[in-house]
This record gives structure tokens, sequence and C-alpha cells, in this order.
């Protein structure tokens, strides 16, 4: 139905806002590279000498070390340096695991992205719905109910529930008290491995949840009322739609939009409550391997999982804001970025 | 202002007034200093206070406390009833106090046998300031970058912008934890503290920047600031004079949500043993000797100090909404409404 | 007694206040009926009781809504919804919030036909066109795939009237119609309007301005603090007001 001009100018549109975004994430990504390494090299204590002075590593590899890393040139061309080799895949040398840090990084990125992923799927699927409850049930018991719960979650460290559902746990038996697999992991079938990860998943997924569940509840909430009041609502009723069309075709997907813009800074807290919560439930993750990193003065392995957790979260933020332009009409065919 | 709160609002308020003051005066009402072990007593659990001997009203006192097996072979504190120890008011500069080799525990000990009451009010003092100092240095740079860029607009918002949304893309633990491999090895305590502050402060400033920015983006189309400027009143005038209030107000409320996430942030950082070291308490390191499940069930009140990071974090929400609701009525629906 | 729509003693509260006292008043079929008054009269209030849509703190204390021979306040809420948007379209004030931002016209209007009637898809399709065309949008195709905020103020408000159209109501209820608009739509609008009469819609126009009753209306009602104080042909009413309220209003207007 839409002229072949209206099509191709529309696409070009949403292609130019998609390059922008694009062009603007590449921006960031360096700014952020170029912060870590700068924290890096500010570290005190020159990061060879304890290579050196470590026996169980060769001079060849600390010699091949030292010319990879240019640590005579200036700062920004050290920098250039260690971009390309990242960009090659050589990450550094972890001194803690004594192999090159991507050994680690790979499948600890995985069991994060799991737990992340895991933990976005509940707050986004049952954080929306007693949103919507909270809303049409407004004031009486069972939003207040939820208001208290919600309140109490979201204040509550992460860790400290943790520990709390660990300990029930302990007591009245059920789930694994941490890790992610079990002892005898390895002789599973494919199909027993994945219901033991998703066994082991659970607590710390549910915790990591629970206090982004309540905030999104919370504002999903407030969203829902808002757009309630809203007249178009109003005019929706006063066409005869039926109830039932009225709340979820139109006060939902109005009220859910904004929420979009959240999606982005929700990757934020995600990536970092689950690193407190992987150390506390013993989930192999990047957070875990950062805090062993930081206690064994790991430099590599500390930037590098750094550098790795803020590039995943500027991608997920790009993703979000294409995410954004794409359901919101507004902002599709006419914001300029 | 504290008068305008709803009920949650007021309770929360004097709530924390009263562990601000508890910690203040940590030395009076604790029966121990933050250090005072004993291993004899290791996770002795609260030592209950006796009113009556024998049937008898007599001076409050404590039973000393002995280490046995039970008939699971399971280590318990049973009472000694040939140890009386009677509690002193008022003694030595303390509230509550019993003598030597007596020992008061109101809440339990820890695994060096020291009083887990004392440690909590000695360490509400690094908790409860370490997130107050963070939110100023934050607030500061927040103020001043934010309301820069906010009012000049232009490239300069642009930069200051893509500086603030660098920081914000590192995710918050994570620039935590790399900040802190910064810090050299040998730092004292009081050194750590600070290292912590400006931690803190590092990771949350960018979003109260953006909101001052955008207050400020609002205020400076405001006709009384046009009017400043065609009289010829320099930038920096209007921006203090004019700009600045205005945003203050507003920030309040952020502020204090900013501050329950530092005292979350301090716990998080603490619990794995790169915040405030041992012996110094804060109810974050407190925390790390629950962290492991065997110890919990042990002795289950080295918890505590979670259920007071807690109250802390809810009244600091609470306070933070009741501000927001009286100085925006408009927002949201507000869920402190109970 | 023909008449559409007979409002009898309607009285509407809020608390102990009253906002409508015992209005009564008439709408023949094919008239255009105002209902004016300063802010505050209670004539909005009037017209969303027509259609039950009353924010939940008011409440309809007495009174009868008469409208095709049936009294739609003791109607359950399924006839009530089959009567909105079917029987009785509704304009509102400000076309922009009164659509739904994230669907597009033609989607908002297709909904009306869909929740009403058992037309295809296509059928639905053609018949947006024609009422899109009928209150004189220059490109209907073009409005049927736009949203809301795509559209120029004038182009909404039109596009309005068409959704309030579709199902081809015997009664409009438009409340304050131009405010938001400038002279020249305004004259458009007003075109409409006499155009759906012609057609022999009802329309209930619910405004404040004197200038458009005395284009428009036929008959006028004037209301005063939810009191009606005169009412009767609208060039009679303009030309000899007998309530010295209505004077005021008048002379206002001169």
């Amino acid at each position: 139905m839409k002229s072949r001009d209206e099509k191709s100018c529309l696409s070009r549109l949403l292609l130019k806002n998609i390059l922008q975004r694009l062009f603007s994430t590449l921006l960031l990504l360096v700014t952020v590279s170029f912060f870590t390494f700068w924290l890096m090299r500010a570290t005190p204590g020159n990061f060879f000498d304890s290579l050196r002075l470590n026996p169980q590593i060769s001079q060849a590899t600390v010699d091949h070390y030292e010319k990879l890393y240019h640590l005579k040139d200036p700062l920004l061309v050290q920098y250039g340096h260690w971009i390309i080799n990242i960009l090659h895949g050589e990450w550094g040398y972890s001194l803690y695991y004594n192999v090159p840090v991507t050994h680690v990084l790979g499948s600890r990125l995985w069991n994060t992205f799991i737990l992340s992923f895991a933990s976005l799927v509940l707050t986004w699927g049952i954080g929306i719905p007693l949103g919507i409850l909270g809303a049409l049930y407004r004031n009486k018991w069972c939003d207040r109910l939820l208001s208290i719960l919600s309140f109490a979650a979201f204040s509550t460290p992460g860790f400290f529930l943790a520990v709390l559902v660990l300990y029930a746990a302990s007591r009245w038996g059920g789930l694994p008290l941490g890790g992610m697999h079990s002892p005898n992991y390895d002789d599973m079938n494919l199909f027993d491995k994945i219901k033991d990860t998703l066994l082991h998943l659970i607590i710390p997924a549910t915790v990591l949840s629970l206090s982004s569940m309540a905030s999104l509840q919370r504002i999903m909430r407030g969203n829902m009322l808002g757009v309630l009041r809203q007249q178009y609502i109003l005019a929706a009723r006063a066409k005869g739609l039926p109830e039932n069309i009225v709340i979820y075709r139109h006060a939902l997907r109005n009220a859910f939009n904004p929420l979009v813009t959240l999606l982005g800074y929700e990757f934020a807290a995600l990536l970092s409550g689950a690193a407190l919560i992987e150390i506390v439930c013993s989930w192999p993750g990047l957070g875990s391997l950062l805090l062993t990193a930081v206690r064994s003065k790991d430099v590599f392995l500390v930037m590098s999982s750094t550098l790795l957790a803020s590039v995943l979260l500027i991608i997920g933020n790009w993703l979000a804001d294409i995410l954004l332009t794409w359901v919101d009409p507004r902002i599709r065919y006419d914001r300029k970025i | 202002m504290i008068a305008k709160f709803s009920l949650t609002g007021k309770i929360c308020f004097w709530i924390l007034v009263l562990m601000y003051a508890a910690a203040i005066f940590a030395n009076f009402i604790c029966p121990y200093h933050y250090d005072d072990e004993d291993r004899d007593y290791s996770y002795c659990p609260p030592t209950a206070v006796e009113f009556k001997d024998h049937d008898r009203w007599v001076h409050p006192f404590v039973y000393g406390r002995r280490l046995t097996f039970n008939e699971v072979h399971r280590r318990v504190y049973v009472k000694d009833f040939t140890q009386k120890y009677e509690l002193h008011l008022f003694k030595m500069g303390r509230l509550l106090s019993v003598d030597a080799p007596g020992r008061f525990y109101l809440w339990g000990a820890d695994a060096r046998g020291r009083d887990l009451f004392s440690r909590i009010w000695y360490g509400a003092r690094i908790s409860l300031s370490i997130g107050i100092f963070g939110v100023l240095i934050s607030f500061i740079l927040g103020l001043i970058i934010g309301g820069i860029a906010g009012y000049y607009g232009g490239w300069i918002d642009q930069v200051l912008m893509r500086i603030c949304e660098m920081f914000m893309m590192i995710p918050g633990f994570y620039l935590m934890l790399a900040l802190r491999a910064v810090v050299p090895e040998n730092f004292n305590s009081l050194e750590v503290y600070a290292s912590v502050v400006v931690i803190l402060a590092l990771i949350g400033w960018a979003s109260l920047a953006r909101i001052i920015r955008g207050m400020a983006l609002s205020v400076r189309e405001r006709d009384y600031v046009l009017a400043a400027k065609t009289f010829g009143v320099p930038d920096i005038v209007i921006i203090v004079k004019h700009v600045l209030p205005q945003t203050i107000s507003y920030s309040l409320a952020s502020l204090m949500l900013t501050v329950s996430s530092y005292i979350l942030a301090e716990a998080g950082l603490s619990v794995v043993g790169l915040g405030i070291q041992d012996p110094i308490p804060s109810w974050g390191n407190l925390l790390s000797d629950a962290m492991q499940i065997v110890p919990v069930i042990f002795a289950p009140w080295i918890l505590l100090p979670g259920l007071f990071i807690f109250i802390a974090v809810v009244c600091f929400n609470v306070v933070g909404d009741s501000i927001r609701d009286v100085l925006d009525p408009t927002f949201n629906e507000s869920s402190t409404n109970l | 007694m023909n008449e559409l729509l007979t409002i009898k003693d309607l009285t509407v509260a809020v608390g102990e206040k009253l906002l409508v006292n015992q209005a009564s008043f008439e709408v023949s079929q094919g008239k255009i009926v105002a209902i004016a008054g300063g802010s505050g009269s209670g004539k909005t209030t009037i017209g969303l009781s027509i259609l039950n849509l009353l924010p939940a703190a008011l409440r309809i204390a007495r009174g009868q809504i008469i409208f095709e021979g049936q009294d739609l306040l003791r109607l359950n809420s399924q006839e009530l919804r089959e009567r909105r948007g079917a029987r009785i379209g509704m304009v509102f004030q400000e076309p922009l919030s009164a659509f739904d931002p994230l669907f597009t016209i033609g989607q908002q209007i297709d909904e009306v036909l869909a929740a009403h009637t058992s037309m295809t898809k296509q059928e639905r399709y053609q018949q947006t066109l024609e009422v899109l065309s009928q209150v004189e949008l220059p490109d209907p195709k073009r409005a049927f795939q736009s949203y809301p905020h795509q559209l120029s103020g004038g182009m909404r408000q039109r596009a309005m009237i068409a959704q309030a159209i579709a199902c081809s109501p015997s009664l409009i209820i438009a409340d304050e119609p131009t405010s938001n608009l400038d002279v020249t739509l305004q004259v458009k609008i007003n075109a409409i309007f006499k155009v759906l009469k012609t057609k022999n819609i009802s329309t209930l126009l619910i405004t404040h301005d004197l200038g458009m009753i005395n284009q428009l209306a036929d008959e006028v009602v004037i209301l005063r603090q939810g009191n009606v104080v005169e009412k009767g042909s609208a060039s009679q009413v303009i030309a000899t007001p007998i309530d010295p309220y209505t004077r005021q209003l008048v002379e206002a207007f001169q």
C-alpha cells in the first residue's frame, strides 16, 4: 500500500538512524577501552616485574609480551597496539591462571550470559504482568501487598538475599547450593545436562531478578496508571471497544514502550548485580572471574574482564536503542539523535 | 519539609536519625570496642539477661558460658551457673557492661568472640558515613559537569555527556573492582576509606550529572535567566545564583536514592574483602563471615548486619520518595503511600 | 415525540457538590443542539454522562437519558458498549491526545468498525477511506497510514470526526471541537458539521463559542454552574436573551 518512494524514504530514515547510533556506539567503545587501558597502566607496580619474577614463566614468554605491548613507547602508541592486539584476539596473559586471558574469558562469558539472560526473562516475564495487576487492582489488597514486597525486594542487598535463600535451601533441601554443575555433570546426557544447569540456575537467577523485577513492577504500574488517565483511553472506551482491547492493546502498549529505554540501563544493573551474586552462589561467570583477578592483582585479567563487560553493555544498549526506534513510531520517523 | 512527609516517610526519617545517633554515640551505647576479642567465646549466642536468681528478683546479671557438646555431638554453649556477672549501668563510659572475664553479647559473638552488637554500631559509622561522603563528591562533580553541560549546550554538552555515558557504560561493580585494583596495597585504613569514598563517587556521578544537566537545560530557557543575560550578568554568576538553586531541591530526592545505592555498593565491595578491611567493621565486611553456609547455620545472628543494611536502604529510599512527593506531587503514583 | 435524545432531570454530583443540577433538554433527529456555558458549567459532564464515561469520583444521582427509546442509565455495560461508537459517536477537544500515538489513524478507525460491524477487512478498509474522504481530507490513503503526530491539527480533527461517523451513528457528541484550531480551520470544521446534518446525523455541540453556535446550531441550551438557565431556538436566544447570564454571554460575544 505504501508507494515505492515512501518506502525507500522511510527505510533511508531508519537506516540513517541506525548508522548514527552505530557511530556513537563505536565512539563509546573507543572511549571505554581507552579509559580501561589508562587504568591498567595506572596500576602501581610494573606488571612485567611480577611476570619476570614468576619462575613458572619462561624468559621467552616475558620477552614476547614485552615486545607485544611496546612498553617503552608513549601512552597513545601503547594504546594503539593494545587495541590492535585485542582485535587480533590477543588479550594478554593471566598471572593467576597461567594461561592467556582468552582461554579463561570464553566460558566465563557464556556462563554470565546464561545467568543474565535467565534473569532478564524472569524480570520481564513476571515484572510486567505484576505491574499491570497492580495498576488494574490499584489500592486493593493485592496491589498493596505487591507494593510492599517490591519495595522490600529492591532494597535488600542482592548478595544478602542470596545468602538467605541459600540458607533456606540448605535447611529445606531441594535445590543445589551453588556452583553451576553437579559433580557428575560430565557423565550426563545432553538432556540431563540441561536440566542440571537449569536447577543450578534457579537460585542465582531468581535472586538476581528479584530486585529488578520489583523496580520494573513499580514502574510498569506507574506507567499503566498514568496511561489509563490519558484522553485516548477515554476515547477508546467512547468508541465502544471491548474493555480488554482498551487495556491490552492501547493501555499496555503505551505503558510498555517507555520501558524499552530502561532496557539499556537494565543491562548495566544486570551485569553489575550478576557479578556479586555469582560470587555468593559460586557461579563461574565473568564477575567471579573479576573478583579472583582483583584479589590476585592479575592486571590483564582485571582489565580484560572490565573491558568485556563494558563491550557487552554497550552492545546491549545499542540493541535496546534500535528496539526503541522500531517500537515507537514517533521516534522512528521524526527524531534526530 | 519533614512535616509534610507521609507517615511512612516520617517514620523512616526518624529511624535514620536514630541510626546515625547510635553510630555517633557508639562508644557510649556499645559494651565493647569493636576490636575486643575473646576467643573462648567464638560464635557465642546472645547472652540472656537474668532478672531472677532462684526465683528472687535481683539486680540484672548474666551467666558465664561454657562450650560443650550436646547429645548429638554438636558444639553448643551452655550457661555456667557458677559464674555470675552483674550488669553495670554507666560504668567506665559505657551504657551497659559486665566485668571481665564475663562477656555480655546482646546479639551474639562472631568467630573471634567480638560482640556483634558493638561491631554493628561501630560499623554503622563507616557504612552510614561512606554513603554520605560519596554522594557529596558525586553531587559536586555532577553539579559542576551537569550544570556546565546543560547551561552551555552545544559541543561542550556533547563532549561532557559522552564522558558521562562512558562512565555509565561500565557496569558499576566492574568499575568498582577495576578502580580498586588501582589502589596501592599498603594504604592504611583511613586511606582505604578515602579510596572507597572516591570509588563510590566515581561510579555514581554520571547519572547525577545527567539529571542535573536536564534540569539546567530547562532552567536556562526561563525568562529570568534570559533577563539576567541581557543585563550582562556574567555566566558563572547566573549559573550559581539562578540555575543551581533550582536544581538542588529537585536533586535532593535523587541524592537520597543515590545514598542508598552507595550503601549497597560499599557493602558489596566489603563483603568480598575489597572494601574496608578487618578489624575495622563495616556492615559489609561483617557480612563476609556470613557468606559461607556453615557459620550461618551455626550462628545465624551473623546475618544481622544485613538486616541493618536493608533498613537503612529502605529508609533512604522512602525518604527520597517522600521528598519527591513533597516537591513534585504530580510525579507517578508514589509507592510509599502504604 | 420523535426526539432522538431526551435528557430529563439529569443530576451529577461529586461528593456533596452538584456539577449538573436537574438538566433537561431534547435533541431531535437531524438537528444540531448546542450546550453553551462558561468553564465549569457542567457541559462536558453532560456529554460524558450520556456515554456513561464519567470519572470514578462522579456519580449520576438521578435523571434519565433516553436515546432511541431506551434509558441509557439503565443499560448494562455490554448494551452500552454496543451503542458507543456505533449509535453515538464522540469527538474530543484535543485530537492529538484523543488518538493513541502508537497506532495509525487507519488502524484506529478500523477498530471501531471491527468492534461494531461484521464487515470483512477489505470492506472496513473501503469504509474507512470513505469516511476519511467525507471529512474532506485531501489524501485519504495517506491519512490512513499516518500516525496521529504526522498530521496537522486540522487534519487530525477531521480524522476524529471521520472516526466518529464511521459506523453511521445517529448522534455525534462534539466536545469543543474547534477550540484548539485557528479560524480558517474552524470554518472548515463547521462546514463538515453542516454536511452531517444533511445526512440526518444529529450533533450535540458542547462549546463556549457563541459564534459557532450562531452559525451552526438549531437550538441552544445555556448552562450556568450546572443549571439550565435558558433554552430554545439558537437564533432567538442569541437575539433576545431572557436570562441575565445569557445576556452576559451574548454581550461578551457581540
